[in-house]
């Protein structure tokens, strides 16, 4: 049974037992049972959607339960502080550090916008839907999933779930660029869910999730197409790049059939290593075999936290509830 | 003597469960085997193919006539077969069963087919329904038609001498799409003296449990016969249940072959 419905003690149970270890190659871990669970009254989760990691070491969790969006954890799942009720579609979310100062970046995919806020949650920019731009004629076109922020603050916006188009506006939210949109070129989209800088380079770029033709696009930050990443059988939420590796969480796998995910970690060449809770990545030359679900630990895995110890946090959207997971890296 | 040891190892197991912080391996449940299969419908033979599951851990099948057998890479199947494979071992949860159907069939013996007029959004080909070509999952491609007027007929005049002992009804359940399986289905068959034999078979209620898509194979068994005339008229639920969003409307019928037996 998936962790999100953990399976009961039985007298075989007893027996001298063998901890959980899942993932490949270098990156295997230990499942940590019920952390960050809290009082379900008092500090519900709905779709547990995305986590960072701030300055201070703390874990930052996002829901769109509008009692509590934004949990505060410590890395042992203590709670230390939640905020915010004005965010129904809560759904990205970025932290970055300016002058200094750690910002979060939120998207909204029911209010189709993007704030901009303080780590107490006090609003400092607002992003409506994009007006001035002939594809937008109304805001209900707008459903931002996600948010990246490059090293000169400019503001990368993807509109996983509306018109498919990667906007671009700077510090102050002014529209600078755009580019992407729908279709089946390289250049173009089928669901952008993800988007993240991707700095392991010579020269900074985009990593954004085409999450239903299961591919990782790479684009340079002018918005130029450089390349595709095929990840077959995995439907890839966004991307985390941590030291050389890029983390993301695979919803579905498979035929895209539900409760299948499971965890993507690709190497400094975009080369899938290890897939906790699916089958071990193997490789025909480039060409990767196709991606599935074999051990039920994780229903739908909707981001990857990597902590400052190695560590990964996975929240999961549409999993009955359950707050994050910690894994362990062994 | 024997008590003592026995009470220090229950003592030292004790302990350990009772500090474990992490999840053990008994505690999950192993994804059912990824499984495809060359042909559902065959005239010689078909091949069942496992892909590969979690290290330590094997592919079984169960089927009617034997339990529990060990599978390899590949099965090559030359007879018509209903199968439930899983996967089990290196300490984690028995897998959940997934079904699979293949089917032997005759391709030789209709000689003239007349079915009702699917939908123009899903009118499939010319001879989908016998061309012993499984549809995807995926009703948009091509190879399933779509009826969305309530029940669907298909009659066949046959070879004289053909012999029949069975028909499949081959359809989709993808309720999300508000497409639903046979809630009912009769086969009337005209003997070679013109005599009516009927037969009819009712399935269980559609139940938002067996949520997942998947393919449904109505079977029904009849006196094996060489009948001139086959008339199969299939019937859908007669309204989308309750506990559906388009509950009180008129469902999806999606079938991609009729095969006889």
């Amino acid at each position: 049974m998936a962790l999100a419905g953990l399976s009961h003690l039985s007298l075989f149970d007893l027996m001298p037992e063998k901890d959980l270890v899942i993932g490949h190659g270098n990156f295997r871990y230990k499942v940590v049972k019920n952390w960050g669970t809290l009082n379900k009254t008092k500090h519900p989760v709905t779709d547990c959607h995305e986590m960072v990691q701030d300055s201070q070491g703390r874990i930052i969790l996002l829901t769109n339960n509008t009692k509590n969006n934004v949990i505060i954890y410590n890395k042992d799942g203590q709670l230390l502080d939640t905020w915010g009720d004005e965010y129904p579609g809560a759904h990205g979310l970025s932290l970055y550090n300016e002058g200094g100062e750690d910002f979060l970046y939120i998207t909204d995919t029911e209010k189709h916008e993007v704030y901009k806020t303080t780590m107490d949650g006090k609003k400092v920019l607002t992003i409506p839907f994009p007006s001035d731009l002939a594809e937008y004629k109304d805001k209900d076109q707008f459903v931002p999933t996600e948010t990246a922020i490059a090293e000169n603050g400019n503001i990368y916006v993807a509109d996983g779930y509306g018109a498919q188009y990667i906007t671009v506006y700077d510090q102050k939210g002014n529209l600078i660029n755009y580019f992407g949109g729908p279709g089946k070129e390289e250049d173009q989209f089928y669901n952008a869910h993800g988007i993240a800088i991707d700095n392991r380079g010579a020269s900074d770029c985009l990593l954004i999730t085409a999450r239903q033709k299961n591919q990782l696009k790479i684009f340079d930050l002018d918005g130029t197409y450089r390349s595709t990443v095929d990840l077959p059988g995995a439907y890839i939420c966004r991307p985390v790049v941590h030291g050389k590796n890029v983390y993301l969480a695979t919803i579905w796998s498979g035929e895209g059939d539900a409760e299948t995910g499971f965890i993507s970690i690709l190497d400094e060449n975009n080369r899938l290593v290890s897939a906790p809770g699916g089958v071990i990545p193997t490789y025909e030359g480039d060409r990767l075999s196709h991606m599935y679900q074999t051990l039920r630990v994780f229903k739908h895995p909707h981001d990857v936290c990597v902590d400052n110890d190695e560590n990964i946090y996975i929240p999961q959207w549409n999993a009955g509830n359950v707050y994050p997971t910690k894994l362990i890296r062994i | 003597m024997r008590v003592i040891i026995f009470g220090f190892l229950l003592l030292i197991i004790g302990c350990k469960v009772k500090h474990s912080t992490f999840y053990q391996t008994n505690q999950v449940q192993l994804t059912s085997p990824k499984v495809t299969v060359s042909q559902t419908f065959f005239e010689e033979e078909t091949v069942i193919y496992f892909d590969q599951t979690e290290k330590g851990t094997k592919i079984y099948s169960v089927t009617d006539e034997k339990r529990d057998q060990f599978m390899n890479d590949s099965l090559i199947v030359k007879e018509t077969q209903s199968y439930q494979f899983y996967s089990c071992g290196a300490g984690f949860t028995t897998s959940d069963t997934i079904p699979i159907n293949v089917f032997k069939v005759d391709s030789k013996r209709i000689r003239k087919v007349k079915h009702s007029t699917p939908s123009d959004h899903y009118p499939g080909t010319t001879r989908c329904l016998n061309d012993q070509k499984k549809g995807s999952i995926n009703f948009r491609d091509g190879n399933w038609m779509g009826f969305d007027q309530g029940e669907f007929s298909y009659s066949v005049e046959l070879e004289k001498g053909q012999k029949v002992d069975g028909i499949v009804v081959s359809s989709l359940r993808d309720y999300g799409s508000w497409i639903f399986c046979p809630a009912k289905i009769i086969v009337a068959l005209t003997d070679q003296n013109g005599v009516l034999h009927s037969f009819e078979e009712t399935y269980a209620e559609s139940n938002a449990q067996d949520a997942r898509n998947g393919f449904e194979f109505s079977r029904i068994r009849i006196n094996e016969m060489a009948p001139a005339k086959i008339k199969i008229t299939v019937f859908p639920p007669a309204k989308i249940p309750e506990w559906h969003p388009g509950k009180g409307t008129t469902p999806w019928l999606f079938i991609d072959e009729i095969v006889l037996l």
